[in-house]
């Protein structure tokens, strides 16, 4: 419990100092986003607009202290401000539903290449030097090594094209409700199948061999081997002896890997259309809109922050040395 | 005479690495008497876990078996399929690992551990009745019951090491192998820890193989003792006789190196050197380079394992029966 509590304060400092990150770097750039707004909109404003739009982007005449206050109150309150480029909806209703995908797109994969890749691991330590652990280590690097941009446009062409076995783009058919019913869900299940797999294609190598590695060495234990030696039946050598130990290193990669997904859904997003926030961040560069870029980048961190907390969550239900003075 | 219950016929083990086989016991053959404890001892690297981990065809890879028997009870381990093995693991043969630190899966109760061995072999037919007898087990080495919830990390080096112990005897073996069970532990709970084990075996009657290099240990507790250098059987013979009239030179040196049986600085000065590396031992015998006494001969040609009495050994060309 204090550990669970403990990494709760790491991550909620981490947190704090992201968002007072976010507070001064656009206040150190030169110009302001109400003065860019002003500009893309020539003149069409009148003056009186311009007074309203800083207030509106918090920069206020207050002195700063008073800035950074009632910027934290926003942002606790889930209001990152208002979007140049979609002026005046507010940033939390633009980024709301792509977020969504984002996460549901990101967390897919990653978990998809982690439950996959390490299986692979596991029965390539233990059927050592077959076929899955000579073959499938160096195929799967080969795919790994590919763009990734490359090799989504391939699979867009191939099996969404050419086969015409998956949906083009989007990520539900637009004949479809929202909502909790079988239609809807199956569509969503066929319009991710083919972003959640191409991350997957490109990133199990790397879950396989690390899990592999430490299979090896793990299945080389006087543990496993006294498991062996005790006369227990195969599976559970496998799986509660050398796996369950060997998973230990790959989940504290797992948070980390998570983090890097869902930055890089960007690509992904692109190339399958995927309405998740990835493309939002792409127009909110084009068109310098600071505040949607800056809301982006910090619910990405503040989700990156909340995945690891669950991450070391799990840790501590895996290994019971971390639970010490639980 | 009785047959014996583990006759190591022959043995040989090489661990393979890309530049060539390492030979890490070669031509062994030691037989083992119902209820009769051999030590078997010599310094670091000989091969005393490669002989046990091979007795239970546990090696890890890259270790081989490249040759010889092991029969248990007749039967030869060695040529046995994985379920008669599997069998024969534990309900007959146990061991207690070289290193308490290492040989208790961390993320398991002790509980579990002993519970998952009893279900295996079908000697509880509950969990319930599972609990119960590892409680049980936990008592005749002297650990409260109320450490079945424990983990690994949460005992003392000792109590592993008795956790390890009560593991081995929880299906009644008929031979328990004890791979220096006290190596990582202090002289105090060494004693105790060795005082339980022979009451056990008073108690009980397995047969053991007890491998250490504290031979001051061994000659206490083995009614015959086994030598090895390099891979190689040396010597072997009862522990009294021993002790009195070892005839190879190496394990008398051994002897002198461990001057009273009841304690005292070990001191292998009067074995000079160390051992060879066993990728590219010595032609001849192999401890001749550290060998006080020896003639061209035993530079030349290995000696063989020649009889010197009823239950004793030597493979040294200077002895002869
Ligand atoms: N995984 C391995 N790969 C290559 N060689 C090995 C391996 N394990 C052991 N060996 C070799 O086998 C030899 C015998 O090792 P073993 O562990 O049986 O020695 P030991 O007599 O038990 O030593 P100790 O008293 O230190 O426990 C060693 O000299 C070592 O060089
Ligand atoms: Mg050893």
């Amino acid at each position: 419990m204090r550990f669970i509590l403990q990494r709760l304060g790491f991550y909620l400092l981490a947190a704090w100092a992201a968002l007072t990150l976010n507070f001064f770097l656009p206040r150190l750039m030169p110009g302001d986003p109400a003065t860019a707004l002003f500009a893309r909109f020539r003149g069409q404003l009148r003056p009186e607009a311009m007074q309203a739009l800083r207030e509106a982007f918090g920069l206020t005449p207050e002195p700063l202290l008073g800035q950074y206050i009632t910027y934290l109150g926003h942002v606790l309150r889930g209001d990152f401000g208002v979007s140049v480029a979609y002026f005046p909806s507010p940033v939390s209703t633009i980024i709301g539903t792509g977020l969504l995908w984002t996460m549901f797109l990101a967390g897919t994969a990653v978990a998809v290449s982690f439950v996959l890749g390490t299986l692979l691991g596991v029965a390539a330590a233990w059927w050592r030097g077959g076929w899955m652990d000579t073959l499938l280590p160096p195929a799967l690097a080969l795919l790994g090594a590919f763009p990734y941009f490359w090799l989504a446009m391939v699979a867009l062409y191939v099996f969404g094209f050419q086969l015409a076995w998956f949906p083009l783009g989007h990520a539900y058919a637009d004949d479809l409700t929202p909502g909790m019913n079988l239609p809807f869900l199956a569509s969503v299940l066929r319009h991710a199948a083919l972003p959640v797999g191409t991350v997957v294609v490109a990133t199990l190598g790397g879950w396989m061999l690390s899990m592999r590695n430490t299979m090896v060495s793990v299945l080389g234990s006087d543990y496993v081997n006294l498991a062996r030696a005790k006369g227990l039946p195969p599976s559970r050598v496998v799986l509660r002896y050398a796996a369950r130990n060997a998973l230990l290193p790959s989940v504290t990669g797992f948070g980390m890997a998570l983090g890097f997904v869902l930055g890089g859904s960007l690509l992904t997003e692109i190339v399958f259309s995927y309405p998740g926030q990835g493309y939002l961040l792409l127009q909110a560069v084009q068109s310098q809109d600071y505040p949607l870029m800056q809301g982006i980048f910090l619910v990405i961190t503040l989700a990156v922050l909340g995945a690891n907390w669950l991450v070391d969550i799990a840790y501590l239900w895996l290994d019971p040395r971390t639970r010490e003075g639980s | 005479m009785a047959e014996p219950i583990l006759s190591i016929r022959d043995l040989s083990v090489d661990y393979v690495s890309a530049d060539g086989p390492v030979r890490a016991l070669d031509h062994v053959s030691l037989d083992l008497m119902p209820g009769e404890v051999v030590g078997v001892a010599g310094e670091s690297g000989c091969g005393k876990s490669t002989m046990a981990q091979a007795i239970l065809r546990i090696l890890p890879p890259p270790a081989v078996i490249s040759g010889g028997q092991v029969l248990f009870e007749g039967r030869d381990l060695l040529a046995m399929d994985e379920g008669a093995l599997r069998r024969m693991r534990w309900e007959r043969i146990a061991m207690v690992f070289q290193s308490a630190m290492d040989a208790l899966n961390p993320v398991l109760t002790v509980g579990e551990q002993i519970a998952d061995t009893l279900r295996a072999h079908g000697a509880a037919p509950s969990g319930r009745a599972a609990r119960a007898r590892a409680a049980e087990l936990l008592g005749t080495v002297g650990i409260h019951a109320d450490r079945l919830e424990s983990f690994p990390h949460q005992l003392s080096g000792g109590m592993r090491q008795r956790v390890g112990i009560a593991i081995a005897l929880a299906l009644d073996p008929a031979l328990v192998i004890l791979d220096e069970p006290t190596t990582a532990l202090d002289v105090i709970v060494e004693r105790e820890i060795l005082e339980e084990i022979q009451e056990l075996q008073r108690k009980r009657g397995f047969a053991v193989m007890f491998i250490t290099h504290d031979l001051t240990r061994m000659l206490q507790f083995a009614n015959r003792v086994a030598i090895f250098y390099a891979a190689r059987l040396v010597e072997v013979a009862p522990a009294g006789e021993l002790r009195m009239a070892a005839r190879h030179p190496y394990t008398q040196g051994l002897l002198r190196a461990f001057p009273s049986v009841h304690g005292g600085d070990v001191d292998l000065s009067s074995i000079p050197g160390s051992p060879p590396s066993l990728r590219s031992p010595p032609r001849g015998c192999r401890f001749h380079p550290r060998c006080a006494v020896a003639v061209d001969l035993c530079r030349e040609r290995e000696p063989e394992l020649v009889a010197l009495g009823p239950a004793h050994a030597a493979a040294c060309h200077l002895v002869t029966g």
